[in-house]
């Protein structure tokens, strides 16, 4: 039995359209579990995002519960949201949002200062990171401006790593990427995720999925079904088969 | 009365604020120093001048004396201008002591001017402050006045005119004559019972030619039923083949007959299903406001709803909750408790009272039309709410659940939760 990291009770979100209400996430009950790669897919406007934004403490549900080990974040404030996301949540989005007046190290360390205050030891583990995503000790001193599109979102992966988050949440974090790039960076993420990193992200890319053990289909604010493909080995024709007979089964 | 005094004292504040401003404005800075009380001062000094050790001040101003060297010779008190550069400084009147025809000192008469205005302005801006405050308060109340007054009434009739147009006539406005808006309401809730009596006098009328129908349809069925058995009887009786298939043809069209009859006494019936029911997602914030509109004796104490997004019309949802009130205030009269629980795939809305329940062998016939329990004679009805309220949240994919508890009726709303069924 796996351990639940995070879990919503009947998560809705709604948003007032010009006087009517438009509820985007309906009754979500979810349970995520401790060391999985969960994908949530679903067409545009399903709500994959603003289930995203709930999940990790970006924004905060209308109605409905959410808990992250004993702690309902659901009711926290602005303040202890950002606590929360701080140290508990890792981000990786489509965007990198680097400082361009910082070296890459400096950027790493500027997010990682803000939790731990022991530098060196910060600096350990972001060169440690570094080699495991790739980055060489030259780059690690070039500024964003000089690094490309997959390196940058590489290096977004460390700073969303530094601080040890039990969940990272990414979103399309390939989206802005060519698809050599994009496949390192994935692989980067399942690498991660081998050595236990529980990670959550965003998608409708169908390769990009591929790379979870269990996708969540989302379909007008309702999570429609679940495949788990766990069993299936990486890159194997079965996973790519057994997805594509789950996403038609949903209407993909 | 009470209108009027409250205006009056909220112009005499403004007035007052008005006055004291134009006071403010219209004050002279420039102070003239008496003129008659400086000339006795100088006088009483040039009189002293050889003895001023047992000089006294005779005037209410204040002054030093300084003899031509600068040396102080007399003051009326301490921290007054004490020499000629400070005086200048300060604006005071400086004059010459004449003794015998020569000067022999000065005299230097304190400017207390800037005081005076100081003191001044610091009561005005008191006074401005306190009638400010007395303003803002009067605001506040008038705020909480007029919330009670007008806002809160136009929300009670809000929900009136919503629940007139969902065809609901039974409830009535609360209203307080007493009120502004007392009157105003007053008429709606005339054109309510007008209403409603017209619509009971359409069904009275709609109920007799129902029952001329029916009765029709009892007395056409009757010699139907003799027609088939005299037919049926004849074909036994008769050993020829052609006039048995005429018997034959008797009996089919007797029966058809009859058929057509009994779908001619229920289609009236089926009218009632026109009613459109047209159910979306609903927040359950919601349900509070509409358990309280529908409670309008404030019987039941409304809980704690949990959090979730239900599939629900509104409108009819209202009528339900309106009908179920309705029914324990007629038959049980008392106190109602209601809870609200998830079951399943539903939140389960459970609304009791202790009016002891209904007979075990009616309890399955509730919800049928026309139906009513033993203990409805004297009450006024149709039988027709539990049935259309059963139609409406089964259109609502929900459900209606009358059961017996222990201490009275209890019927639980089943409204299914978004995205689960």
């Amino acid at each position: 039995m796996k351990k639940i990291l995070l879990k919503t009770e009947n998560l809705s979100k709604s948003f007032s359209n010009g006087g009517a209400m438009q509820h985007v996430l309906r009754n979500v009950d979810l349970e995520l579990y401790q060391g999985d790669f969960t994908v949530i897919m679903g067409a545009s406007g399903a709500g994959k995002s603003t289930l995203l934004y709930a999940l990790s403490g970006m924004d905060t549900p209308t109605l409905g519960k959410i808990t992250f080990g004993d702690q309902v974040i659901s009711d926290l404030n602005q303040d202890g949201l950002a606590v929360f996301r701080r140290e508990h949540c890792g981000f990786v989005f489509q965007q990198i949002y680097l400082i361009d007046t910082m070296s890459v190290m400096d950027n790493i360390l500027a997010a990682g200062l803000l939790v731990n205050k022991d530098k060196n030891a910060l600096v350990k583990r972001a060169e440690e990171l570094f080699e495991a995503v790739d980055i060489s000790k030259e780059m690690q001193k070039k500024f964003p401006t000089q690094i490309s599109g997959g390196e940058a979102q590489r290096v977004g992966i460390v700073r969303a790593l530094i601080n040890g988050p039990e969940i990272l949440f990414a979103d399309e974090p390939t989206g802005a990427l060519n698809s050599k790039t994009g496949i390192d960076v994935l692989d980067t993420l399942t690498r991660f995720n081998d050595q236990g990193q529980s990670v959550v992200m965003v998608t409708h890319d169908m390769r990009s999925a591929r790379r979870g053990n269990r996708i969540l289909y989302l379909k007008d604010g309702v999570i429609l079904g679940e495949c788990n493909l766990g069993k299936y080995v990486h890159g194997d024709s079965s996973r790519h088969e057994k997805l594509s007979a789950f996403l038609l089964e949903m209407g993909w | 009365m009470k209108k009027s005094m409250f205006l009056i004292s909220f112009l005499l504040v403004f007035v007052i604020e008005i006055a004291a401003l134009a006071y403010f404005v219209a004050l002279d800075g420039d102070y003239w120093q008496d003129t008659v009380l400086v000339n006795e001062a100088v006088w009483s000094v040039q009189n002293d001048w050889y003895n001023m050790e047992n000089h006294q001040n005779h005037t209410n101003l204040d002054y030093i004396v300084l003899d031509l060297e600068g040396t102080v010779l007399f003051g009326t008190k301490r921290g007054l201008s004490e020499s000629i550069n400070m005086a200048v400084g300060h604006r005071d009147t400086i004059l010459d002591l004449v003794v015998d025809n020569s000067v022999v000192g000065k005299i230097i008469i304190f400017n207390d001017t800037a005081q005076i205005f100081e003191s001044q302005k610091q009561t005005i801006v008191m006074i401005l402050f306190a009638a400010m405050l007395v303003q803002c308060c009067f605001c506040i109340a008038y705020h909480f006045y007029l919330n009670r007054t007008i806002v809160r009434p136009f929300h009670k009739l809000k929900g009136f005119a919503e629940r007139i147009a969902g065809g609901n006539l039974d409830i009535p406005l609360e209203m307080d004559r007493q009120n502004l808006f007392g009157a105003f309401t007053e008429s709606f809730d005339i054109m309510r019972s007008e209403l409603k009596k017209a619509r009971e006098a359409e069904a009275a009328a709609n109920a007799s030619k129902k029952e001329l129908v029916a009765k029709i349809s009892h007395d056409i069925k009757t010699p139907v039923a003799s027609i088939k058995a005299a037919s049926e009887v004849g074909a036994a009786l008769t050993a020829n083949e052609k006039i048995r298939d005429n018997y034959g043809q008797i009996i089919r069209k007797a029966d058809q007959i009859n058929e057509l009859i009994t779908n001619l006494f229920t289609a009236t019936l089926e009218e009632l299903r026109q009613l459109p029911v047209s159910p979306d997602d609903m927040s359950s914030k919601e349900l509070p406001s509409l358990l309280e509109n529908a409670d309008y004796l404030h019987r039941a104490e409304i809980p704690v709803i949990p959090d979730c997004i239900f599939y629900a019309d509104r409108l009819r949802l209202q009528q339900v909750f309106d009908n179920i009130f309705a029914n324990s205030y007629k038959y049980a009269n008392t106190s109602i408790s209601i809870e609200a629980t998830f079951v399943n795939d539903y939140l389960s809305i459970s609304i009791e009272d202790y009016g002891g329940g209904v007979n075990r062998e009616e309890l399955p016939l509730l919800k049928e039309k026309f139906k009513r329990g033993i203990n409805a004679k004297n009450v006024e009805g149709a039988g027709l709410g539990l049935y259309i309220s059963d139609y409406f949240m089964e259109k609502m994919n929900g459900k209606l659940i009358l059961t017996n508890e222990g201490s009275g009726l209890r019927a639980t709303v089943l409204l299914s939760l978004s995205g689960r069924i």
